[in-house]
């Protein structure tokens, strides 16, 4: 049975049209325009406990207001959504118990007091019991390394810190589905390392079902097992990170140091990318062109020095794919 | 005067854009004014002896002070006010011109565009339902007009130094709080001066607030005559440069704070 | 927890916190005291000029005066959280609400609370007993509880209004001075015996916003005078109950507000 159930989801917004030239503001005051946007447009999915789901697609494409309507604070034009069978935006208060949810730009903590005492309020609020509070508090604590921070007041934290306490405060009752929107947003690289380790931990210790949205594709690379992307307010993949790189290009990226200046030659089975003095990059499919092949083939033909393969970079195949949204059909 | 009038311009179609705010705004204005004139007729109508003011000057001053409430200095310009806190004042006295001048300019600005919105309206509504009168004579018109001037430039002075007192945290925001009842009671807006006993009149009568709602409006009214009216009107004047002094010399001392303690 | 004790937590460490800038706390108040007592003396004067407004005395004016008062100050406080709503629901702060298990009126009453009310309840309450024991009217039980029940049905109807206007910055973003003329405005022509006022303010604060029948027949009743508008002892003593009927309608306005929102998101 699945955890997070999703059909046909249809959202579409009005936004008023702002009123141009010089009279358009005199005429604003009688009669104002209206234009129709499909945020979202028939999306279908389901997710399994215990899964950590990456959610990506280009600004626009229906990320956040999908996060929302799985949070129940957006209710759809049309279609349906269960999570742990309950309607997130009918039954509000007893889904809202079911869920955590850290939104990078916002806070769930109050600004002025320590944070220990925050912590206090939302087991007041979500009416956990005392020592159920107290051991998962102390968890959280220790595996997010809170210790040194808790009776800071939470505007005096660093942003790095204060994501931490945001996620401490996301699972203090124990939710088994937890919402992350753009949590790395701003962090400095430790931090942001550091937040990855723990979401994994949580993940993979505590069961939690995880649903990450973010545009940086290292946090996707490090964390996440299955990928969605989704653009135009429909899904447009559905798969693990290998499966994406397949089906857009299989290419690998081979790139050769030289001991010494060579001029740019033709190698069987690669092409050329880059050629600079002492370096040189060439593109080749592994199903047609077989890797220790190819290296045979240059290190008898160049004065190699060292060499290194890659794939491209998650970040690549998706900004094409933000490009070129045919790609993916092909 | 050109860049003061599309400032001024912006302004206005600013408040266009928020068509039913005006109208809100403007629905509660009346809609007080009615309630303050109910009152002051069920005091008038078993008034034993001839009160001091005509309950038909009354009911004009009421709409005055409505139509012209936004001329009133209850706060410094939002904008100043940010300034003045945040310390990026700093950046204001890089500039060549001096820091007041162009403090009363925005002030004035905002304090001669703020009523248009709604006064406008309320003057038509309150003239043709209401019970707005028209001045006492054309000489009494002549004369509010001409106080009315005195009125922005009062205006302006007190909210350049409601900013300028910011400088000095602590004391600027408690005077913040202060000020709703310094303008409003000794404006003669709470209660006409007329109306007060004896003793409390003459002591409105030597603050600069009564230049903000006693003088125009009762010249208006007539219960300052023309003839009577020099006196008020100088003390309107003075009063506004006095207070353009002091603000400079506030200005001129918090600047001095603020580069002492760095800001 | 449940929803009472949780609001009184709120409430305390929104005290807290204001206590944290005591000069501005201070200032806050004392401008505020100063504010309400040059009205009472506004008052004052005009009665030491007029000697009486209607058919009715400076003492009398003071009972209702005290009375509606204590009343607002109280829904004003409970309600600050409302009149803050608007600035929430522009930058999304209020989905935060939305995300916890409970309801959204508490979470949102105790989000502010304003303290420095208390100026205007000390002073509304020193004026309401200076009238009581002018009038030399004898405190009763029953007498006692339609002090109560007064203050109770104002204080509903007033935070019921509250509700409404920030019910109403759902949906718009400008500003929502109407409504300050039923809030501040209700509460300053209340002071007054509301029989003063022409027939329209009369009707329209019976019929659609019942601020007579809480904050004036009551009152009447309190005094044991007799009515200028020829209303029965029965229905002034009864009449505060049609606060509940506006109440309900306030929550009703209120729950089609937030279904637009959650329609609209922000």
């Amino acid at each position: 049975m699945s955890q997070i159930r999703v059909e046909n989801l249809s959202k579409r917004f009005r936004v008023a049209e702002r009123p141009s030239g010089r009279w358009g503001s005199v005429r604003g005051i009688f009669s104002r325009q209206y234009r129709e946007i499909a945020a979202l447009d028939g999306l279908s999915f389901s997710i399994e406990p215990g899964e950590l789901v990456g959610y990506v697609g280009p600004n626009g494409a229906g990320k956040s207001t999908t996060i929302k309507i799985l949070s129940g604070i957006l209710t759809p034009s049309s279609g349906t959504c269960e999570v742990l069978g309950l309607c997130p935006w009918k039954q509000r208060r007893q889904h809202v118990a079911n869920i955590g949810a850290v939104f990078g730009q916002r806070t769930q903590l109050w600004w002025d007091l320590p944070v220990e005492e925050s912590f206090e309020l939302l087991s007041d609020i979500y009416r956990i019991e005392r020592s159920r509070y107290g051991r998962t508090r102390r968890a959280l604590i220790e595996i997010l390394d809170l210790e040194d921070h808790l009776s800071t007041p939470v505007r005096q934290l660093s942003l790095g810190w204060r994501m931490r306490c945001e996620l401490a405060a996301a699972l203090l009752h124990e939710p088994p589905i937890l919402f992350l929107d753009e949590p790395t947003i701003g962090l400095d690289s430790v931090s942001k390392l550091a937040l990855r380790d723990h979401i994994r931990r949580l993940n993979q210790e505590r069961g939690v079902t995880v649903i990450l949205t973010t545009h940086d594709m290292d946090d996707i690379a490090s964390l996440c097992s299955r990928l969605m992307i989704i653009a135009e307010g429909n899904s447009i993949f559905d798969g693990s990170v290998e499966e994406l790189r397949r089906s857009v290009s299989n290419n690998r990226r081979l790139t050769v140091d030289l001991k010494r200046a060579t001029d740019p030659i033709d190698i069987e089975g690669a092409t050329v990318v880059e050629w600079q003095s002492h370096q040189a990059i060439f593109e080749y499919n592994p199903d047609i062109t077989a890797t220790p092949e190819l290296i045979q083939r240059i290190a008898a033909l160049l004065p190699l020095q060292d060499l290194k393969v890659e794939n491209p970079e998650i970040e690549e195949i998706i900004a094409r794919i933000y490009r070129d949204k045919d790609l993916l059909r092909s | 005067m050109r860049p003061f009038l599309s400032v001024l311009g912006a302004r206005f179609r600013m408040q266009l854009q928020y068509r039913a705010a005006a109208l809100a705004g403007l629905t509660t204005q009346v809609f007080f004014g009615l309630i303050i004139i109910m009152i002051y007729r069920a005091y008038y109508a078993n008034a034993t002896e001839t009160p001091p003011i005509a309950i038909e000057q009354l009911v004009s001053f009421v709409w005055l002070s409505q139509i012209l409430y936004a001329m009133m200095p209850w706060t410094g310009a939002p904008e100043l006010n940010a300034l003045a806190r945040s310390g990026d004042i700093c950046f204001e006295m890089l500039r060549p011109v001096g820091i007041y001048w162009r403090w009363f300019a925005r002030c004035l600005a905002w304090k001669v565009s703020a009523p248009l919105m709604r006064g406008i309206p309320m003057i038509i509504l309150a003239g043709l339902f209401f019970g707005l009168g028209s001045p006492a004579s054309i000489f009494s018109g002549f004369l509010f007009a001409f106080s009315l001037i005195g009125v922005a430039l009062l205006a302006a002075s007190i909210s350049v130094i409601w900013s300028a007192v910011l400088l000095w945290s602590v004391v600027g925001e408690g005077l913040r709080h202060l000020s709703w009842f310094l303008v409003g009671f000794f404006s003669g807006l709470m209660l006409p001066l007329p109306l007060m006993p004896d003793w409390l009149r003459t002591f409105c009568e030597y603050l600069p607030f009564r230049g903000l709602v006693d003088t125009p409006y009762r010249i208006y009214i007539g219960s300052i005559a023309p003839g009577e009216s020099l006196g008020p009107l100088a003390s309107q004047f003075a009063w506004i440069i006095i207070l353009i002094f002091l603000g400079r010399a506030l200005i001129r001392l918090g600047e001095n704070r603020l580069t002492v303690q760095g800001g | 927890m449940n929803t009472i004790q949780l609001y009184f937590k709120f409430v305390a460490i929104c005290i807290r916190g204001q206590m944290q800038y005591r000069l501005s706390f201070f200032f806050q108040s004392l401008g505020h005291f100063l504010t309400t007592v040059s009205e009472f003396f506004v008052v004052w004067i005009l009665f030491d000029r007029f000697h009486q407004i209607g058919t009715w005395q400076f003492a009398e004016v003071a009972v209702f005066y005290g009375l509606v008062g204590i009343s607002f100050s109280i829904a004003d406080s409970i309600s600050t959280g409302f009149e803050r709503f608007g600035p929430m629901v522009r930058d999304g702060s209020f989905d935060r609400f939305l995300l916890r298990p409970r309801g959204l009126v508490l979470q949102i009453a105790g989000s502010d609370f304003a303290p420095k009310r208390i100026g205007r309840f000390l002073q509304a309450l020193v004026v309401f007993c200076w009238g009581f024991i002018q009038l030399e009217i004898d405190v009763t039980i029953w007498r006692s509880g339609l002090v109560a029940m007064i203050i109770l049905s104002n204080v509903v109807l007033f935070t019921s209004l509250f509700l409404v206007q920030a019910t109403i910055s759902i949906w718009t973003i400008e500003s929502l001075e109407a409504m300050n003329s039923l809030t501040y405005g209700g509460s300053q022509a209340a002071t007054y015996p509301m029989a003063i006022y022409s027939d329209w303010i009369k009707k329209f604060f019976t019929y659609i916003v019942p601020l007579t029948c809480c904050s004036y027949f009551p009152v009447v009743a309190l005094l044991g005078r007799l009515d200028p508008l020829g209303t029965s002892f029965f229905f002034q003593v009864v009449s505060p109950l049609f606060a509940i009927p506006f109440a309900l309608a306030a929550g009703l306005f209120w729950r089609i507000g937030v279904r637009h929102y959650t329609s609209t998101g922000s």
